[in-house]
């Protein structure tokens, strides 16, 4: 018998011999009694089998690594009735979509026996710009409704030309047409006037990209002209619409300084260019992961560093976890100290377009904290005697700073005895 | 007919296993478990089944594909969130940073993977036989085994890699 291929000892290791002899799936029509026979005889088989059992069980580790601990179902009942209930719903709602089709292939197919449109109707696009006052008017009467409800594309495009004695379905326009035509009659209005168009809703826009808005020129001095006589009313409420509305003129820092919170990193398009990198723009305050706008960001605003080490090579984590940072730094030794801050409560920032901001910690929480520090004014550095030897034979050192509850991780290929001499030279890498 | 309320029992802790090392989202991952079962009951109705626990994985493996081509942003924000009140819910915050390490680590691992290799593991991972495997994956059940010899090695060998690759920064 040949030797057995290492992907029926897997099979074998994982009980599913039975399997591939009920599926035929054994070689040279072989059972699975063959194939344990053979693992018993043939040495060589016998060691690879060890050796892809210890395969399996590393693997597993890792899975299990990347598993979650407790989880336990909600209740059966609840998962039942939902089920039910969608059930109930979905049966009337088939039929009536089977209905609005019926109806709708009905109407579809009567359409096709009419004759074509006239070739020289033009493009709802070119006969947009040049709708006089009566034919916006006409444009705008009430429409009956369809006979399904069905509003097909022919009957859109028939909003702008005239209409044709076949066409006995008035025009129907729905509201998103409405607007692009408007929106184009403002503009030639704007064109017309030379003055920049100001949106009603401009504020709002304005107010959420502070970063990004370019400030108009001399928007506060906007004087609306009078609107041409073809501008519906409600283009002519828009240009008088007073462009003090957006806060264009409002600086960032008057921004946040209105609101009582503290910049810390300064807005600007460059941001976005950071993803991903650690941005540092004061000392005492770090923010580890920019993100896109309306996304959230923590912040560590504690690390620490080691005295006369090398330039620390600061690098964010993502691969940790978000609230943690790492920093790296060389002995003279050449030794390689890794220091990991973890911050249990971390600030979490919400990020408002390219601006990043964030709440200084409370006086009353300042002096709480001072009364933990050492006397000696010293960061407070407590050992939480949790020295160990990790996996990668490196010794682990925590420590816990009461002061800005932080916990610091010293990891480096040194005896439990060196690493707590490293904590004595720990400084904080602050500027508080 | 199918007793569904014990197919639920057993089958819901390995089904948010599967799924979360698909959608890397606990919460995200109960949901999808949620709807797989209620699409499973909804579809099968009062009939019986041949083998209810693996026709919810394949709904289940739809519904995280789905995921994944649709979702990769409410999935980062989701994923930041979910961190955060982790951290804050955590009593040993060095116990939680070794963990949130390791399943890195997994999870990296992982993704070094083809996407059959790491889908043959991760359906045995969760209990599924070499031929309810071989139903959903459309190997022969003669190849699940060597698929699975295959994505251990390599997964291993991910790991390993990394790690060394940590440990000499």
């Amino acid at each position: 018998m040949p030797h057995v291929d290492e992907g029926m000892l897997h099979a074998y290791i994982d009980g599913a011999l039975d399997a591939l002899s009920e599926a035929g799936e054994l070689p040279d029509g072989m059972t699975s009694e063959d194939v344990v026979a053979h693992l018993d005889s043939c040495a060589d088989c016998r060691a690879r089998l060890e050796a892809e059992r210890e395969v399996r069980e590393r693997a597993g580790h890792v899975l299990r690594d990347a598993s979650l601990a407790q989880i336990e179902p909600p209740p059966f009942a609840g998962l039942e009735a939902t089920s039910r209930a969608r059930r109930r719903r979905a049966l009337p709602l088939a039929w009536a979509a089977s209905l609005l089709m019926a109806a709708g292939a009905g109407w579809w197919g009567s359409a096709l026996w009419r004759p074509a449109p006239q070739p020289e109707a033009r493009s709802a696009a070119e006969t947009a710009t040049s709708l006089t006052a009566q034919e916006e008017a006409e444009a705008h009467a009430p429409a009956p409704p369809s006979p399904s409800g069905f509003i097909p594309a022919e009957a859109t495009e028939r909003t702008a030309t005239p209409p044709t004695p076949r066409e006995e379905i008035a025009p129907v326009r729905t509201d998103p047409q409405v607007g692009r035509t408007e929106r184009r009659d403002a503009r030639i209005a704007d064109r017309d006037a030379g003055t920049p168009v100001v949106a009603a809703d401009a504020g709002n826009a304005a107010s959420r990209d502070i970063a990004r808005a370019a400030p108009l020129p001399d928007s506060g001095a906007v004087a609306a002209p009078a609107a041409p006589p073809v501008l519906g009313d409600r283009a002519r409420v828009r240009l008088e619409q007073p462009a003090a509305a957006a806060p264009a003129t409002q600086s960032f820092v008057e921004s946040v300084a209105a609101d009582a919170i503290t910049p810390f990193i300064t807005p600007g398009p460059e941001l976005l260019a950071f993803e991903n990198v650690l941005v540092r723009e004061r000392a005492d305050r770090l923010l580890f992961r920019a993100l896109a706008s309306g996304d959230t960001a923590t912040v560590a605003d504690q690390f620490f560093l080691l005295e006369d080490a090398a330039d620390p090579e600061l690098e964010i984590a993502p691969e940790i976890a978000q609230t943690t940072l790492r920093i790296r730094q060389v002995l003279r030794t050449g030794t390689r100290v890794e220091l990991i801050t973890w911050q249990r409560q971390p600030v979490t920032l919400a990020l408002e377009e390219v601006v990043v901001t964030g709440r200084r910690a409370s006086p009353e929480r300042a002096g709480d904290v001072a009364a933990k520090a050492g006397d000696d004014g010293r960061p407070g550095l407590t050992s939480a005697a949790r020295a160990r030897l990790l996996s990668d034979g490196r010794h682990q050192l925590v420590l816990y700073d009461a002061q800005s509850d932080t916990w610091i991780a010293i990891r480096a290929n040194l005896s439990e005895a060196e690493l707590r001499e490293l904590a004595a030279r720990l400084t904080r890498g602050t500027s508080r | 007919m199918t007793d569904w309320a014990a197919v639920y029992r057993s089958t819901y802790p390995d089904l948010v296993r599967y799924l979360h090392r698909k959608v890397w989202d606990e919460e995200r991952a109960r949901d999808l478990a949620q709807e797989a079962f209620t699409r499973a009951l909804g579809s099968a109705g009062d009939g019986a089944l041949a083998n209810a626990r693996a026709w919810v994985f394949r709904i289940a493996a739809n519904l995280a594909a789905d995921e994944a081509r649709t979702a990769t942003r409410r999935r980062r924000h989701l994923t930041l969130m979910t961190a955060e009140s982790d951290a804050a819910a955590t009593p040993d915050p060095l116990e939680a940073m070794e963990r949130a390490a390791r399943e890195a680590a997994a999870r990296a691992a992982l993704d070094q993977l083809s996407e059959r290799d790491r889908e043959t593991l991760l359906l045995w991972d969760a209990g599924l036989s070499y031929t309810e495997i071989a139903q959903q994956t459309g190997l022969s059940v003669g190849a699940v085994g060597t698929t699975l010899a295959r994505a251990r090695r390599r997964l291993v060998e991910a790991h390993a890699g990394l790690e060394a690759k940590h440990a000499a920064r």
